[in-house]
């Protein structure tokens, strides 16, 4: 769940989120943005690794590191709640 | 990236087309009757508004969008009744909201909604400190107004709200800028957060109301205080390229200043509106280098082309008026130097 003081926006599949109790601005690449709109859209973590994985056979271990390291980033930034 | 996000957010939005902000009037009904009003007369009820539903419908249509900032007005949004409903559901789609209001209608519970729902910043209209020029400036009598405007202020600023002061500057309150400004800036109003707007011409005839050149330029040192320094984009304001407004009715302007709408979204989906509005690809397909006398104005990083104010007062959408021009030079002139 997004934390109540984030707020964010996209432009051109990049998105721009602030911290509105720290005034701290993180942006998301096109790759970011796409695993952003499906969470923000109510997908878990175990769907989007799935979605993903779908769409990259192939892919689905760098997958998996990829996605845990881009919630614990916005976890360690309290962009997102447990 | 560039060290300033916002910024390249701005920037990368306008050259995509993309909508950054919005600005949604929710009703037409007001408790004041300000002269210079740019609405023009007030509804006193709420017949063909948006219904609550309708609103959240277009929430998403811009949550979908990607739009970062949403500013509600109206009239005064408060004369509406579900409007804490309305800002609610926008800060549950994490929209940046900001709203304006002149806070006689708010309530302290209504300032505890306002505070636990996170809303980012609150603008009121409070154009004098001084009563008898305030009951002037918002075309009212009643005492009460002033006073409970003033105590919800307060409140707000105890509850650790955000909060602006808006100023429209004409010649009944431009003599007590410096005390209204003192005034509120000794409450805990940050500087950074006045706003000190010069007249321009919506609905109502205005000319009466500007104040002279000597009085602009007398309270010039307040009215730059809140001016954003040297800029790189375009010298034409963001109204039809990265920003837009939303009557009560449905109607969408390049902004509230507008008297033609782009279209209505009873009629065509928002996004449609945004994206195929032969007004927006009009004012998108404007260049700086069109408008001959700003381009080469010394105040040109300062001040921004009001394509509504050139309309209405000279009637041609790349010329600005004299009255316009005088007044921003006197305003923007010693940030030039």
């Amino acid at each position: 769940m997004l934390n109540k003081e984030i707020v964010f926006g996209s432009v051109a599949g990049e998105t721009m989120i602030l911290n509105t109790k720290t005034g701290t601005y993180y942006t998301l690449n096109q790759q970011g943005t796409g695993i952003w709109n499906l969470y923000y859209k109510g997908k878990t973590i175990r769907e989007i690794k799935q979605y993903y994985a779908d769409l990259y056979p192939e892919s689905a271990e760098a997958i998996d590191q990829d996605v845990d390291s881009f919630f614990a980033e916005l976890k360690e930034n309290h962009i997102i709640t447990e | 990236m560039p060290q300033d996000v916002h910024t390249y957010f701005q920037n990368k939005a306008r050259e995509n087309d993309a909508l950054f902000q919005v600005e949604i009037d929710v009703t037409n009904q007001c408790n004041a009757n300000c002269p210079f009003c740019f609405q023009g007369d007030h509804r006193t009820c709420a017949d063909g508004e948006l219904s609550l539903q309708q609103m959240i419908q277009l929430l998403d249509e811009l949550r979908e969008m990607g739009t970062f900032y949403i500013g509600f007005s109206g009239g005064e949004p408060f004369a509406r009744k579900d409007f804490l409903e309305i800002l609610r559901e926008a800060k549950k789609r994490h929209f940046r909201v900001s709203l304006i209001t002149n806070a006689m209608l708010l309530t302290k519970e209504k300032i505890d909604a306002l505070a636990d729902m996170n809303i980012d910043h609150i603008n009121v209209s409070f154009h004098s400190v001084v009563l008898e020029t305030y009951l002037k400036c918002f075309g009212i009598q009643e005492k009460n107004c002033y006073y409970k405007a003033l105590e919800n202020i307060q409140y707000m600023l105890q509850k650790n709200l955000s909060v602006g002061i808006a100023i429209t500057v004409t010649k009944y309150n431009v003599e007590d800028i410096p005390a209204t400004t003192k005034f509120f800036t000794d409450l805990g109003v940050k500087e950074r957060d006045f706003g000190y707007n010069l007249l321009a011409k919506g609905r109502r005839e205005i000319n009466d109301l500007v104040p002279s050149k000597e009085q602009i330029a007398k309270n010039n040192a307040i009215l730059t205080k809140s001016v954003d320094p040297q800029r790189e984009e375009s010298l034409i304001c963001t109204a039809g390229t990265i920003s837009c407004s939303i009557d009560a009715y449905g109607n969408v302007y390049p902004c509230t200043f507008f008297n033609t709408p782009a279209g209505n979204i009873h009629e065509t989906p928002f996004q449609n509106i945004w994206k195929q509005s032969h007004l927006f690809k009009l004012i998108r397909s404007f260049q700086d280098s069109m408008f001959e006398k700003c381009s080469s104005c010394e105040i040109k990083k300062y001040c921004h082309i009001c394509l509504v104010s050139n309309m209405n007062e000279t009637g041609n959408v790349f010329k600005p008026s004299d009255i316009y021009c005088i007044s921003r030079k006197a305003r923007y002139g010693s940030c030039a130097q």
